[in-house]
């Protein structure tokens, strides 16, 4: 079955055919995490870098910023059986809006997060592809742990 | 106007959906200051259509109003001359726009929930400030890449892989190699269509700018740079552009705005692009 991930949320599943899917990652990253023994794998969809811009609707959906997602992301993944020490990580997306200003590097404010988080959490990144200004869909087989990209026809494995 | 950009208009500019004549009087006196009211009703009940429009609309869930409208007058006052205006060209472009776009990559209704979310962002664009947001921006806002729908039956596969390599090779936003290639740009081509419909000058100055905000800046046109901007930031419409155009902070300083109001923005933008979309009765995406 094939799941779908919008902007600001996140899917888990646990089934052999189970293929997660998020769609146009521009500035926004996808995180994708698999516990092959558990047979468990998700997709997040991240959007913003810190709740502290809009307190009020990281109440409503935690899943919009990093800081407040990530951690809630891996929670519901270990409350799944999932376990840190098995989990395969690979994170896409972070682009850049034309030649990057600051003003509108939301991507790299996005990754700076993650890294930050993971690093303090010590979760590695195993395969990444990040920046750039292309837009990103990125694929997880939870059968396999198989995870790809696809971008303007072409694909490659992350 | 180089002689592309006549051709492709001359040939196809009478298949677009028009747009009555009644609303572009409408974007005209809603987008004149001075203009009351009574001026702005007038212009509507001169159009019979428009009038029956504009009330089942102001009385549908998009506008929320809380009480039953039964007069135009009275639709102008408590809704605004600027959201009737949204209404009436919403309801005009909506169809035209939920289809593919198969020359920018973007399939059915990804064209669509790209220009409701640079509305959406130009309207609450207000709230993030400093400087006043002209109330006609949602309306600019919503039809800016217009000139997609017209240019995209131009753009056959060999087309885009020329548009692909030229921005490659060259280092161009995708705009810049759409222009190297056709002679004409997206931009060009939907202010060639608001001046068509007879929209008030700032409102086809907004569309054929909105790539290149720094040239004759103002508000209107800084906020539907910014609109663009946020739609893109918001994954809503990337396409084969992707995030490859160019964004100006200067347009985000003109109005004031920061670095952290535009990341509010952002979240605005996609908690009420959700509810919108029902209004308009767009499939979520990937649905």
């Amino acid at each position: 079955m094939r799941h779908v991930v919008g902007v600001a949320d996140m899917k888990l599943a646990c089934g052999k055919d189970d293929v997660i899917v998020t769609h146009a990652l521009g500035s926004c990253l996808g995180i994708a995490i698999h516990d092959a023994e558990a047979g468990v794998g998700g997709i997040f969809h991240v959007m913003l870098p810190a709740a502290s811009v809009s307190p009020e609707k990281a109440k409503t959906n935690p899943f919009m910023f990093v800081d407040t997602g990530v951690p809630r992301f891996f929670q519901e993944a270990f409350a799944a059986g999932a376990q840190k020490a098995r989990l395969r990580v690979a994170v896409a997306g972070g682009a850049a809006l034309g030649s990057g200003e600051d003003f509108f590097a939301i991507g790299k404010r996005n990754y700076v997060a993650l890294r930050k988080l993971f690093w303090r959490a010590g979760v590695i990144i195993a395969g990444e592809d990040v920046g750039g200004n292309i837009s990103r869909t990125l694929y997880l087989e939870v059968g396999t742990g198989r995870t790809w990209l696809q971008s303007r026809g072409r694909e490659w494995d992350l | 106007m180089g002689s592309m950009i006549d051709t492709i208009v001359q040939a196809e500019i009478e298949n677009l959906a028009p747009m009555p004549a009644s609303i572009a009087r409408l974007a005209g006196v809603v987008g004149d200051a001075n203009a009351s009211a009574q001026d702005i009703a007038q212009v509507i009940e001169l159009d019979q259509a428009l009038t029956a429009n504009v009330l089942r609309l102001a009385n549908s869930a998009w506008s929320a109003a809380a009480k039953e409208i039964s007069s135009v007058r009275e639709a102008v006052l408590r809704l605004g001359g600027a959201r009737i205006l949204e209404l009436a060209v919403g309801h005009r472009v909506a169809r035209s726009m939920s289809g593919r776009c198969d020359g920018y990559g973007l399939g059915e209704y990804e064209l669509w929930r790209h220009s409701v979310a640079a509305a959406l962002a130009a309207e609450r664009l207000d709230r993030f400030v400093t400087k006043p947001v002209p109330g006609v921006a949602f309306t600019a806002a919503l039809v800016h890449d217009i000139g997609k729908l017209l240019l995209n039956r131009h753009l056959d596969r060999d087309v885009v892989a020329q548009i692909e390599a030229v921005a490659e090779s060259e280092h161009l936003v995708q705009v810049e190699a759409e222009r190297r290639v056709l002679g004409t740009d997206h931009a060009e081509v939907g202010g060639v269509i608001a001046s068509h419909w007879k929209f008030p000058a700032p409102l086809v100055q907004a569309i054929e700018y909105h790539h290149d905000p720094d040239v004759q800046p103002n508000a209107l046109l800084d906020a539907v740079h910014i609109a663009n901007a946020v739609a893109k930031l918001v994954g809503m419409g990337l396409g084969t552009e992707g995030m490859n155009m160019r964004a100006s902070p200067e347009s985000g300083s003109r109005l004031g705005l920061t670095a952290t109001g535009l990341e509010s923005l952002c979240a605005v933008v996609v908690t009420d692009l959700a509810k919108t979309e029902e209004l308009w009765g767009c499939k979520r995406h990937g649905a």
